[in-house]
Order: structure tokens, then sequence, then C-alpha cells
């Protein structure tokens, strides 16, 4: 049976990829297409879109940051010696800035902006608003995927800076002051970790999560077609998606940079 | 499309300053031969042009061709339909300027001076800064061909609601596009349930009958009255075939 079901699992997963890399494919290539048309416009929505996804999320991010910087280095300081370790520091800092704080930043992001794109476009398509920009000849792709595409890439770029920075800063001074950080972590050595690899690998991440999960998310909103109850199950179904493909690029990632 | 053709066989040009009735006889939709009007939908044979630009040639094209193509098609024909709505969370002032902003580079001066004129035309003083959910159906309407007409289509495509609405919005709509039409820069094809409502605006009448569509010019014997006689009468055929069953 597991035999049977691979294949059309493979089948379905594969064409899931299709679609979205057909949709990043026309997004992208709307800025040829239509040139100039509308980019004051769509300058207004990326901004909107920035301004929804990184600037009200940040005070949450920044919580997190703090509370998870201050956990991992308590952590770390107290454990990792048991093991006979001593790069204490390194492995935090790598733990923290590479393989956390992007994961962290989109795990937010999806839980807040993912979902409501997918309502949003979802939406607009039971109320004949998409229609309606089909009939005025304005490109879809470029209205309304381009910009939540820049914007949702853009903003978990800021907001992972903001997450490392405040880790970095917060994190250890809430475990100095915790009084459970022990002596043996210096954060000049937690500085060291931050070169040009990791600030390649944290980038990297960042814009691959970006593109995922706006793509997923704009994906599932158009899929809904004419009844509001296709709402709440596209969006849940887009946030579910975007989760897994977040973990298999984070994955990814981890092996091959 | 799936089913029975709405209309076989079909041929006629519609010239800027006319405004043609779609009367459909009951039960009959002719929203699918609205979505072919406009360029939404390729007829399953033949050809339609608009302003020259011909479906065949659009078909025919290369895709950066056949997009430039339909673009230049939207811009050209102005659909006004149930299905397409105005957009919830701006006002109406932006949903009525919205093609501008997008499709022409103009200063913000121009299009607001457009779009006051169009709100002039249409009576939607004092709604402009509403939200759609904020007004009446009947304003809604109203708005929705504001954003039809601002960007001067060369062919103006309406679906019935819009004119077979409550009495002012008839009479407010009737005046702008007579002032259009008399301008000879517009054409017009509507779905008229009952042309009486706008009586003078209609040079003609096409009447969707069993997939005929039949013209009634004024000069050659079939009214717009006569049309909607028809119309009843056929109706009445209708119920009372449906009773003896």
């Amino acid at each position: 049976m597991a035999g049977k079901a691979a294949p059309r699992i493979a089948f379905f997963a594969v064409r899931y990829l299709f679609e979205l890399a057909r949709l990043l494919y026309l997004s992208l290539s709307s800025i040829v297409w239509e040139k100039r048309r509308g980019s004051a416009l769509v300058n207004r929505l990326m901004l909107q879109q920035v301004y929804f996804t990184a600037v009200q999320a940040l005070p949450l991010t920044l919580f997190v940051a703090v509370t998870f910087g201050g956990l991992v280095m308590i952590q770390a300081s107290v454990q990792l010696p048991r093991f006979g370790m001593r790069e204490v520091e390194e492995i935090t800092g790598l733990v923290l800035f590479r393989e956390l704080a992007p994961l962290v930043v989109a795990l937010i992001v999806i839980a807040r902006s993912a979902n409501a794109i997918v309502v949003e476009i979802g939406n607009m398509q039971v109320n004949g608003e998409i229609r309606a920009l089909e009939i005025l000849g304005i490109n879809l792709e470029r209205f309304i995927v381009l910009p939540r595409l820049i914007g949702v890439v853009t903003s978990v770029l800021l907001l992972s800076v903001s997450f490392c920075a405040a880790a970095y800063w917060g994190g250890f001074w809430l475990a100095e002051f915790s009084g459970y950080l022990e002596s043996n972590f210096v954060l000049a050595r937690l500085t060291a970790v931050f070169n040009l690899d990791l600030f390649r690998n944290l980038i990297v991440r960042c814009f691959a999560f970006g593109i995922v999960i706006s793509l997923v998310a704009c994906h599932h909103g158009f899929r809904v077609k004419v009844s509001p109850t296709e709402v709440p199950q596209q969006a849940t179904r887009g946030v579910i998606s975007a989760l897994s493909l977040s973990f298999v690029i984070n994955f990814a990632v981890s092996l091959g940079v | 499309m799936a089913g029975e053709p709405l209309v076989r066989d079909a041929s006629f040009d519609i010239g800027r300053g006319e405004a043609v009735a779609l009367v459909p006889f009951i039960h009959e939709d002719p929203s699918p031969l609205l979505d072919v009007l406009a360029g939404l939908f390729s007829p399953e044979s033949g050809e339609i042009s608009w302003n020259g630009i011909s479906s065949r040639d659009i078909e025919q094209s290369s895709p950066g061709a056949r997009y430039r193509l339909e673009r230049e098609v939207r811009l050209e024909v102005g659909y006004v339909t149930p299905a397409a709505s105005l957009f919830h969370n701006q006002t109406l002032f932006d949903n009525i300027a919205l093609p501008l902003r997008y499709h022409l580079d103009l200063d913000e001066d121009e299009v607001c001076s457009r779009v006051e004129d169009a709100i002039r035309g249409l009576r939607l003083e004092g709604q402009a800064l509403r939200r759609p959910s904020e007004v009446p159906r009947s304003i809604r309407r109203r708005a929705e061909l504001a954003r039809a007409l601002v960007l001067d289509p060369a062919l103006l495509v309406v679906d019935s609601p819009y004119l077979d609405g409550d009495r002012t919005a008839a009479q407010a709509l009737g005046s702008y596009l007579e002032e259009r039409l008399g301008s000879g820069g517009l054409a017009l094809v509507a779905v008229v349930e009952d042309p009486a409502r706008i009586r003078g605006l209609f040079t003609r009448a096409l009447l969707v009958d069993g997939g005929e569509l039949k013209e009634c010019r004024g000069a050659a014997g079939c009214s717009l009255s006569e049309a909607v006689e028809r119309r009843m009468q056929r109706g009445t055929e209708n119920d009372n075939a449906k009773e003896n069953t």
C-alpha cells in the first residue's frame, strides 16, 4: 500500500513545486512585461507588506530572540563542558544565529503573515475583486504576488538580523542577569562567530524562507474559487505547506551551505 | 465552454456612438456572450475585432505580442458585471482611480481631475470617500461603471443589473452615457431586460433567443418596445408550456 501511495505523493509534490516555481517565474517576469506600469502602486503595496510583516512582528520577534538567546546560552554554558566541549561560544553561535534565528523568524512570519495573505487573497477571489483586476487588465502576478514576494523576503531578512542582534545582546544580558550563565561563557568569543560564512548562510536561508512563504500563501489564496468556506481550508493548507517546506529547506541548506 | 452554444452564426458591427441593447428572453443568460464581447474568452468559431485588434491575430501571435494585444483590448473595452466587484478596503475614489494609476503615468492632479469628472457624471458626489460596504448597492454599481469608463474605452459592455436598477441610477446613467455616446467616443452594448427603462438611449436591439441573435433596428420595424413585448410573450408561452406538461 505504501508502495502505491509513494508515486502519487511524489507526483503531487512535484506538481505543487512546479506550480510554485511557475508563480515565481510569472511574478519576476512581470517586471519585464509590465516595465514601469503600476510601479507606484506596487511599491506602496510592498512597503505595506514590510510594515505588516516586519514592523508589526518586531516586538514579538525581539521578545522571542532575547528569551531564546538567553536559554541557549545558559544551557550551552552549563551542559557542553560536561561532555568535554570547550568551544561553547562557537557552538552556541552556530546553533543560535545560523540555525535557529532564520527558522524561528520563518515560523513567526508563517503564523502571522502567511495566514493573513491566504485569507486576504481568498476573500478577494470570493468577492470578485480578482475578477475585477483581470477585467481591468491589471497583471495579477505584478499587482498581488510581486509586492508580497519582495515584502516578505525583505521582512524575513530584517527580522532575522534583528533576532540575531537581540539574541546576542539581550540574550546574553538576560542569561547573565539570571545568574545561571557560567563564568566560562565569554561574549567576545561569541562575537568571533560572526563571519562572512555565517552572513552568507543567513542570507541564503532568509531568501529561501521568504520566497517559499510568500509563494505558498499566494498560491493557496488563488486556489479559493467561489465559497467563503474555502478560505479557512486553504489558509490551514497554506500554513502547513509553508511550515513543511521551511523545514525541508532548512535541512537542505544546512547540509549544502 | 461546455453545453449548447449560446449564439450561433452571429455577425454584427457596432460603431462608435451606437448603443445596442441585448434583450434576452426568459431563462436565457447572455453573460457568456458578454464575456466574449469583452475579450475575456475567444468565440468557439469565428472572429471578433475591437478597434482593429482581431481575436484571430491574438491567438496566432507570439506570447509577447499576445500579451500586449490582450492588454490593448482590456484598455479598449470597459466591462461591468456583477462578478467583478469594487475593492472593499479602498474608498470609491481609489477604486475609480485604480486603472488610471496602474495603466497611465499621470500625476495625481490629473488622476483626481478625471476621477472627479466621472464622479460628477454619475452623481456620486458626497460618496467618493466612503468604502463600498458603507454605501447602497445602486451607488456601488455606479462606481463600478465609473471605474470602467475612466480610461475612456472605445466599447462599454454592461450586464443587466446596472441598467435595470433603481430609477435614479438609471436616469443618472442614461444621461451620462448619452453624453459620452453623443461625443462619438464610445460604443455601448448592454444586457437590458427592460429596455423601456432607458428609452431613447439605445439605437438597436439584439434579441437573444434559442441560439440566434435577431437584430432589431428602429427603422427596420422592430422597435425596442416590440422587443420587450416579444420577450414577455415568449415568457408567457414558456410558462404555459410548463403548466401543460
